[in-house]
């Protein structure tokens, strides 16, 4: 039950995306959202959308599961491109619809409509470039261990960079161990008759005491556990560690960045000659 | 009242269905349980043991197959699930660990209290149970997270004999205890299927175990039953046989393979030290009288 919650996304593969070095991914995919929130024509939305289809294509990820990652986000899609259907001022000539409720007057414009559809193709945008590049395709520990690289200079202002990395990735590798054993104290206590089902809210809440306690317990045992195991192979932070796997930007890592990175740049081309070719919605007109 | 307190027909259980990770964990799996006796279930690591478990007492739904419980469909009324683990109590591996109240006796009341006795009753049951497992009155206002491991899990055993199950299932009882701890819960465990005439169900790893407690067994192999017959039957299929199975016999059957390997004229169906003792004392005292 509790196991079908899915934690983190991460789906193993070979693509490039996958072989990519964690910062790389981490500094494409700030390059990109920031590609996308630039993005104001058409034009420009049209190439990131062809963008995005390639970089699904490369990560070998099944498109469908890739869209998975829209679903829990759809709800606020919805609402973000209905308030800008309705509040997005424009032309009186461009209305196309006029409600009068009470004393409401909404109105749809061609603005509010293009305005909607930017909004929740910027939000689609978003989800599915970072889901590729980032989130599907890097392990969360490699994703740490990047997150740790990258801010690595902020421990020279003595900002503990590498206590918070390790505490991630250890907080990451015992989710799976805590949900196991979250279910085998629920099933435990169930074949005693425990019912977390019925009653109201007080005796729900207090139903859950004996798995609770166990677990908070067995969580003690275990930190102490791996303190102890820790300390027994001489780990004293972050200073003077080696690491097995070193990370290594290699030649396809900066031509990706310098990829993404074109995109920020090819924003403005198209916004010139937008107007000029009647693509954006603006000039859009009955 | 039908012959076999369980039967399992065709029973088959698949997690994750419909995910990658999907794993097949019991497989059409029949089996009669036999009523006031122990049942001893035993299988390498994987084989389906306590999925198969937890199928007995309503935890988990088969998706395919049925349960019988006194030759009544458990899942006849879905509503009243809980009711079957009331009658079958299962004590899964490391009980010790679902400990949680402050005192031995308010654990150990914890299940009888669900099940909506009187006080009276309650208390007469916490007491039985644990004189059944051995615990003493000096105990009963300690806190259970204070006793030693093997108390521990005695009193946790205890809880689910309080709800006084008609059968008792219990996953690896004697796991990470001594030689001495395993006797002890054993020979709690002999005792109290003697006393109350109810059946017993036993997953261990030890055929040692296996050999000396239970009075049938059934061999479960990448989460089929492959084989249910009385105890000393199936270990008599032998070393090879049970080897295929990710299995073993008992370590007494080894030496007595080897000594008639020896030349000694003894028999190699013998499964527990006692059995071993009978066979051996003769040849001993034979031997003497030939020197
Ligand atoms: N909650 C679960 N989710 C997914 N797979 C599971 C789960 N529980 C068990 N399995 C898988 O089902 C199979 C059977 O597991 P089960 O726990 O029944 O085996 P077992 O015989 O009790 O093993 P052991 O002797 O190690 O206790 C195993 O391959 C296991 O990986
Ligand atoms: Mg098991």
């Amino acid at each position: 039950m509790l196991k079908d919650i899915t934690l983190g996304q991460f789906f193993p593969g070979n693509s490039l995306l996958h072989r990519l070095d964690p910062r790389t991914k981490i500094l494409c995919s700030i390059l990109l959202i920031v590609a996308v929130f630039l993005a104001k024509s058409a034009l420009a939305y049209g190439v990131l959308i062809l963008l995005t289809a390639a970089l699904i294509i490369i990560s070998q990820i099944p498109a469908g599961t890739v869209f998975k990652a829209l679903k829990p986000l759809i709800v606020i899609i919805i609402i973000t491109a209905f308030f800008n259907m309705f509040f997005t001022g424009g032309e009186e000539e461009n209305v196309l619809a006029d409600f009068r409720i009470w004393f409401l007057h909404p109105v749809i414009r061609v603005e509010g409509i293009v305005s909607a559809v930017k909004m929740a193709l910027r939000i689609v945008l978003l989800i599915l470039q970072t889901s590729v590049v980032l989130t599907y395709t890097t392990s969360p520990i490699d994703m740490t261990d990047g997150i740790e690289r990258l801010l690595s200079p902020l421990a020279k202002i003595r900002v503990p960079v590498h206590t918070f990395a390790m505490m991630m990735s250890l907080a990451l590798r015992f989710i799976p161990t805590l949900i196991e054993e979250t279910d085998k104290i629920i099933s435990a206590q169930k074949s005693r008759g425990a019912d977390f089902s019925s009653g109201n809210v007080i005796r729900r809440v207090k139903a859950l005491v004996p798995v609770l306690i166990p677990l908070l317990l067995s969580s003690f045992r275990r930190a102490d556990d791996l303190a102890l195991a820790m300390e027994c192979r001489c780990y004293r932070g972050g200073t003077g560690r080696t690491r097995m796997k070193i990370m290594k930007m290699t030649a396809k890592d900066f031509l990706f960045i310098l990829f993404c990175a074109l995109f920020i740049a090819v924003r403005f081309l198209p916004m010139i000659s937008s107007s000029a070719l009647g693509i954006t919605g603006m000039n859009f007109s009955f | 009242m039908s012959e076999y307190a369980i039967e399992l027909k065709g029973v088959s259980y698949t997690y994750g269905k419909g995910t990658p990770f999907m794993k097949l964990a019991v497989d059409h799996v029949d089996l009669n349980i036999r009523r006031g006796i122990i049942t001893g279930i035993i299988g390498h690591t994987g084989s389906g043991k306590s999925t198969l478990l937890q199928m007995m007492n309503g935890l988990l739904r088969p998706q395919e197959g049925t349960v019988l419980l006194d030759g009544k469909d458990v899942w006849e009324k879905p509503g009243k699930i809980r009711e079957i683990a009331f009658r079958v109590g299962l004590v899964f591996q490391y009980p010790e660990y679902q400990l949680f109240e402050e005192t031995v006796r308010k654990d150990v009341s914890y299940g009888p209290k669900n099940m909506g006795l009187s006080d009276a009753e309650i208390e007469r049951r916490v007491k039985e149970a644990l004189a059944f497992v051995g615990i003493g009155e000096e105990l009963y206002d300690a806190s259970p997270f204070d006793l030693s491991g093997g108390q521990k899990r005695r009193v946790a055993i205890a809880g689910v004999i309080a709800m006084e199950p008609e059968v008792l299932i219990l996953d690896e009882p004697a796991a990470g205890l001594d030689p001495r701890g395993r006797a002890e819960i054993f020979g709690n465990i002999v005792n109290y299927k003697e006393k109350t005439g109810r059946t017993v169900i036993i997953v261990s790893h030890s055929m040692d175990d296996m050999a000396r407690y239970a009075e049938e067994t059934a061999v479960l192999c990448g989460g089929r039953a492959v084989m249910m017959d009385e105890t000393k039957k199936v270990f008599s299929a032998g070393r090879e046989t049970l080897e295929k199975l990710g299995l073993n016999v008992p370590q007494i059957t080894l030496l007595m393979e080897k000594l008639a390997q020896m030349g000694l004229p003894v028999s190699k169906d013998v499964f527990t030290v006692e059995e071993a003792k009978r066979e051996l004392l003769p040849l001993l005292k034979g031997g003497q009288s030939d020197a």
